[in-house]
């Protein structure tokens, strides 16, 4: 279901039905999820419909800003590095490409958002949370509703230690798309209740391309800078408040 | 020439000299502090409202300037300085206020006990921070009604930020009925929060009975929600849960009172 669509464009499965069709001088976009419907006219200078995965985060727009995903607790000896699959949810962003420039239309996520908060109710950060199988390899997955997540974990402390979530801010988050959604990351154990974050921007397999960054874009709209641009150092996130 | 060489009337060469001095380093502080006032007040001010603190700061500097630059030239200002204080006093008094809000507007800018757009309450006034400026801060009640607040009585106050920490926890008292099956319940109303958008997975929700009332047992719901989503959660959550516990035909009893009387004639005391 992702991709860029000319109109006249539908696609239907899974609950989900969208279309972009010519109705009276203008095209009309029309969402039907779960009973409800979206609708939105755009003018005749559209050119191509564009539908994304995007990150989490903008069904519900200011609530959170950092994914977090559970999954089976996995030990680590000292030293050891484990890559492992996970799946999280994901929103869908359909954008207008008109003559000049992008715009979102529509930002949904077929499944119900279900927050968390990571760390204490005072200096802690509110997550999209989600629990996950863990895999061995890409495990396959309904592309509307969930991505992959390849995660990399270093357990640099000298001693065994027991990992079962990791929490991945918005702008950490490189998200790829072919078939589904997909992104890397690498979690390094520094100290025993601590672990260092990355995302990785690099696609999962080939063939995938990278999708639309809809919260870095914002985020840099927003506070006129961000990770992304040129000479501003990314640091990842450090995870204080615990991996397990 | 020497140090004390006069130049123009009384004024020796070193006098020149610290005048000069005092005008360089006068205008030196004050540019220093007008570019960091503007680096630090920028975003959380209007532009109109920095210009206004870095003028009165500016021409403070220069005025203390002309001070150290009179005295250097031994000019007598006792007469001044008299008519001076009586000024002073007179322009305190009549800027008292705007003197006190100004410096509550500085103290609440570095402090930040709110912004923009946090729900909080100060005193009695519950709504939305519009906005922050140098003399007053600017509220949305509730109900949709502008008001404006003087910054001193804004930083005396007892302000209440409710979205200043990310979760808030939300509370119900549910009464049942005695025979019912608390576990069953526990169970319908912990499937409901599980299953809502607005309950947070962590910190997990609790549900413990808090009272044995005389006509029902009361059970406590605790659960945690994003501080911006507070108020729709409280609303939205108990409607939940009453639709569930209905469903599984769990009744929450009525009032009920049991009167008994002891001794006299009854029917002659319920007689007119």
């Amino acid at each position: 279901m992702f991709g860029e669509f000319t109109p006249p464009w539908s696609s239907e499965g899974g609950g989900l039905s969208l279309s972009l069709e010519m109705r009276e001088g203008h095209y009309q976009y029309r969402r039907v999820l779960a009973g409800a419907h979206v609708e939105r006219s755009i003018s005749v200078g559209l050119s191509r419909l564009l539908v994304h995965p995007v990150e989490p985060f903008d069904t519900a727009p200011g609530i959170a800003s950092h994914l977090e995903v559970e999954f089976p607790r996995l030990m680590l000896e000292p030293g050891a590095t484990e890559t492992i699959h996970l799946t999280f949810p994901i929103d869908i962003g359909v954008f207008v490409e008109g003559l000049r420039e992008t715009e979102i239309l529509d930002v949904f996520s077929v499944e119900k958002p279900k927050y968390s908060l990571y760390g204490s109710p005072r200096k802690g950060v509110i997550t999209r949370f989600a629990k996950s199988a863990r895999h061995r390899e890409v495990p396959a997955v309904d592309g509307a509703r969930e991505g992959v997540l390849k995660l990399a974990i270093r357990n640099s402390l000298t001693e065994w230690t027991g990992v079962s979530r990791i929490v991945l801010p918005g702008e950490e988050m490189h998200l790829y798309v072919g078939e589904y959604a997909a992104m890397l990351a690498m979690m390094r154990i520094t100290r025993r209740y601590a672990a260092e974050v990355t995302g990785v921007d690099r696609p999962l397999a080939g063939g995938m391309r990278r999708a639309h960054d809809l919260f870095t874009a914002r985020r840099i709209h927003r506070i006129g800078g961000g990770p992304h641009l040129p000479g501003v150092e990314r640091k990842g996130f450090l995870m204080e408040e615990g991996f397990a | 020439m020497s140090l004390n060489t006069h130049i123009i009337g009384s004024m020796t060469l070193w006098d020149l000299i610290v005048i000069s001095v005092t005008i360089v380093i006068a205008i030196l502080i004050a540019q220093l502090i007008s570019v960091n006032l503007k680096r630090v007040f920028a975003g959380r001010l209007h532009g109109k409202d920095i210009d206004i603190i870095v003028k009165i700061l500016y021409w403070a500097v220069v005025i203390a300037a002309l001070f150290i630059i009179i005295s250097q030239l031994r000019i007598d200002l006792s007469g001044l300085l008299i008519a001076g204080g009586f000024l002073g006093i007179v322009i305190g008094f009549a800027t008292q206020s705007v003197v006190g809000n100004l410096v509550s507007g500085i103290f609440i800018l570095t402090e930040r006990p709110i912004n923009i757009g946090d729900e909080i309450l100060i005193g009695d006034l519950g709504g939305y921070v519009e906005d922050i400026r140098v003399l007053s801060t600017l509220i949305r009640t509730y109900d949709g009604v502008y008001t404006r607040v003087p910054n001193q009585e804004v930083f005396t106050s007892k302000i209440t930020n409710y979205v200043a920490y990310p979760a808030r926890r939300v509370e119900y008292s549910i009464g049942l009925d005695y025979r019912e099956d608390l576990g069953k319940v526990r169970q319908i109303i912990l499937g409901v929060l599980a299953g809502s958008y607005y309950s947070l997975v962590r910190p997990e929700p609790e549900i413990n009975v808090s009272a044995i009332a005389d006509n029902r047992i009361a059970v406590t719901v605790h659960f945690w929600t994003p501080s911006q989503l507070f108020t729709p959660a409280k609303y939205a959550v108990l409607e939940e849960i009453q639709e569930a516990l209905a469903r599984g035909s769990i009744t929450v009893p009525p009032p009920a009172r049991q009167i008994s009387l002891t001794g006299g004639d009854l029917a002659g005391g319920l007689s007119p």
